[in-house]
């Protein structure tokens, strides 16, 4: 019960950086994908010559959900950051940390009542519109050769990466350091993730770099939210 | 209690592995910028001293070209003027006694020579650029699409699917409408079989067609996969992995004149076993070519091409190369090269015909020595110098790494067609680690004294101490970075014994007793 009211109350705190981001994503996502009309894809790929060898430039194909991606990406760093800074900086700079602290609750259900906001955050707002904007992407009055299935994945590992940058932020949030010290090394941890994942094309990979990354960030925020004095 | 230790352990150890990656990164960028800010200002001073550059040029950069009946010329570009066209290039053509016999342009050459299949880079697909192309990225990987038309307009496009390894074909509704995999087109998935582990492809359009044609090469077969007919021909099926693949006049013939050579086409296939396979056309053939085991395959080219009346082998001698355990060692190759020039040179060429039975021929062997040529060095120059400086501050384990592990490391790792992160931690550890071994663990020592000094009067307890000095030995200065980061805390004078103590402890290390109280002020009464 308590946990719920503590997810009820940072949903709510939430919930306009959760509708922007998934109303930014579908407008834009829309907008990208109403411009491929049926006849476009006449001209997308190149009218090979006769008696000639086809450059292998001719034959590498975007999909229609590649003007898309861009944007599921930033607006997943986006809405990390927003999350992120709303849940672990803004009380802090109102000196709210006790009144969320001191409650009949612990420390642990705060913690878990927060990461599952945004958890569930991502989920609805950014994951829920790419399904959408993919599934839209696969009609073939859209475009008549389907996304592969690969970029289905790595639509929800471009998602997965902004949840990276929510628990770098947080990290950063709670760090006691100061600025110009270590405070702000999770998010060069997070940085060199994203080197990691965007420098290989074996998803499960990706995945796991992913994996680990978000284990490293998720021990320490643990252990900092639960033993730190506010 | 065992969660809160599991969370206590976990937590720090991804803390020190957080911060140690971040410092080793910067510990990285920081030698590359000194390093590449150095080469701005000073040029590498490699003095080639050559006698007579126009002869020792035109005997060993003068291409040697041969007649069918073995006649052997050699064909030297007067101007390296890469932007005119190649017909248009004046060139002279020495015989076989050095005696000049002709000057012109390049098309209006006299003599017929034989030429050899060879590899379209330009045009040729490889393994590496697939995976780039499906890297992950902000606008998602692409994929290699083939699109068939009827009357210019596209009916069907072909897809490859990496993981699955086959050709998915989809029309203009969306539906699927084949497959193209190793058993050839199907429009059941449950015949589907996989062509194999992609290598490389090459495809071009044939004359009256702009629908596509394709050579696709797996490691252990070569098919050719007509998109609009949809038809999968298996050229070539081998036990051995196939190392290279060159063609002649298989996807077009070439412009030839009347009295040109008329060249059967043929694509030319190595193996790893060093064999060649020449497949042909007009008639099918594929002729097998096993080099005997006196021939050092490690200093000889081989290639072979197919007349309408023979099939010809060059062999080519080109010297020694760099042994392989030379290869990460500058000074190494450094003197390997300088004792290769220093010395003449022995070149040869021999042109053979292969006869009905596959036996080699002698048609003719043309010899020639490249003189010596004095390559003088400066010694180790200023960039070498601040090179060797700023890897003295590398990881020591990055040596331990290089070293003792580089043996077993598999070759594709480093290879230009295996882009990971792995690869990049592989070149970053080729370029930065120590050059000198002595001085890279003395600046390590240094590091591991001074982060000494600085924990002993904050240490909390030995086991603690003793695993980061180890970490600053193994790290070296990003060790220390990492050390310092993590543990420097502010120190203060124990009242009771006097010795420098942390806050970060209750009890005073040396004498245990408690931290000082502050002094308490008098009550202030507000109300009485």
């Amino acid at each position: 019960m308590k946990f719920v009211a503590l997810l009820k109350k940072e949903l709510r705190e939430s919930l306009p950086f959760i509708i922007a981001a998934a109303v930014f994503l579908l407008l834009i996502g829309a907008l990208c994908l109403k411009f491929i009309e049926p006849q476009v894809y006449q001209y997308n790929y190149a009218l090979f010559t006769p008696a000639t060898e086809i450059s292998s430039y001719n034959i590498q194909e975007r999909s229609a959900l590649s003007d898309v991606g861009p944007f599921l990406w930033l607006i997943s760093i986006a809405l990390g950051l927003a999350i992120g800074i709303r849940q672990f900086w803004v009380a802090f700079y109102s000196r709210t940390w006790d009144f969320e602290i001191c409650r009949p609750t612990s420390r642990a259900t705060v913690l878990t009542a927060k990461i599952t906001t945004a958890v569930i955050g991502f989920i609805i707002s950014v994951g829920l519109v790419w399904m959408l904007l993919y599934w839209y992407a696969s009609q073939p009055s859209v475009w008549f050769t389907p996304p592969a299935g690969r970029i289905f994945i790595e639509g929800w590992l471009l998602i997965a990466l902004g949840f990276v940058v929510y628990l770098g932020v947080a990290l950063a949030g709670l760090s006691t350091r100061r600025w110009y010290t270590t405070k702000m090394f999770s998010l060069g941890f997070v940085l060199l993730i994203f080197i990691a994942c965007f420098n290989d094309w074996r998803l499960w990979l990706i995945f796991i770099f992913l994996l680990i990354g978000i284990l490293i960030l998720l021990l320490q925020v643990t252990e900092k939210f639960l033993n730190r004095q506010f | 209690m065992k969660n809160n230790l599991f969370l206590k352990y976990g937590s720090s150890i991804s803390k020190v592995l957080m911060v140690l990656l971040i410092m080793l990164l910067v510990v990285a960028i920081a030698q590359a910028i000194i390093a590449e800010v150095s080469m701005a200002f000073v040029m590498r001073r490699t003095c080639p001293v050559r006698p007579i550059e126009d002869e020792i040029t035109r005997i060993k950069e003068s291409p040697k070209c041969f007649m069918t009946d073995g006649t052997v010329h050699q064909l030297l570009y007067e101007e390296n003027n890469y932007h005119q066209k190649d017909d248009e290039r004046k060139i002279s053509i020495y015989d076989a006694n050095d005696k000049h016999i002709w000057q012109g342009l390049r098309k209006n050459i006299p003599y017929e020579y034989l030429s050899w299949p060879r590899q379209t880079y330009s045009s040729t697909f490889e393994r590496w650029r697939l995976y780039g192309m499906m890297t992950l990225q902000p606008d998602f990987s692409r994929s290699i699409e083939f699109p068939v038309r009827q009357n210019g307009e596209i009916k069907i496009i072909w897809r490859y699917l990496p993981e699955k390894e086959y050709f998915i074909a989809y029309d203009l509704t969306g539906g699927i409408a084949g497959y193209i995999c190793a058993n050839g087109f199907t429009e059941q998935k449950a015949e589907v079989e996989g062509l194999g582990k992609f290598e490389r492809f090459i495809a071009w359009c044939p004359k009256g067609s702009n629908n596509p044609v394709m050579l696709w090469q797996t490691d252990k077969k070569v098919y050719q996969i007509d998109f609009q007919k949809q038809i999968v021909d298996t050229i070539f099926q081998g036990d051995k992995v196939i190392e290279s693949v060159s063609f002649k006049n298989w996807q077009f013939t070439e412009n030839e004149d009347a009295n040109d050579i008329k060249y059967r086409p043929a694509v030319l296939l190595e193996t790893i076993d060093g064999n060649r396979h020449l497949i042909m056309r007009q008639p099918d053939q594929i002729f097998t070519f096993a080099p005997p085991a006196d021939w050092n395959l490690q200093e000889q080219n081989i290639t072979l091409t197919a007349t309408e009346g023979n099939i010809y082998l060059l062999r080519s001698y080109h010297g020694p190369r760099l042994p392989e355990e030379y290869k990460y060692s500058e000074k190494l190759v450094e003197q390997w090269i300088q004792s290769i020039r220093n010395k003449p040179r022995d070149r040869w060429e021999e042109l053979y015909i292969v006869n009905e039975t596959g036996e080699l021929n002698l048609v003719n062997r043309y010899e020639w020595t490249i003189p010596s040529y004095k390559v003088e060095y400066s010694g180790l120059g200023f960039i070498d110098k601040v090179k060797f400086f700023v890897t003295d501050f590398s990881p020591p384990v990055y040596n331990i790494l290089w070293h003792g592990l580089n043996k077993y490391w598999p070759s594709s790792i480093a290879g230009s067609e295996n882009e990971s992160i792995f690869k990049l931690c592989v070149v970053l550890i080729r370029e930065l680690h120590a050059r000198q071994d002595i001085l890279n663990w003395s600046v390590s020592f240094i590091f591991v004294l001074i982060a000494l000094w600085h924990g002993y009067s904050r240490r909390t307890n030995w086991p603690t101490l003793i695993m980061w000095l180890v970490v600053v030995a193994l790290f070296n200065l990003a060790g220390f970075l990492t050390y310092w980061a993590l543990n420097h805390t502010q120190l203060i004078k124990c009242p009771v014994c006097g010795k420098k103590r942390h806050l970060e402890q209750s009890k005073c290390i040396r004498c245990g007793s408690d931290l000082p109280l502050p002094k308490s002020k008098p009550t202030d009464l507000i109300f009485t």
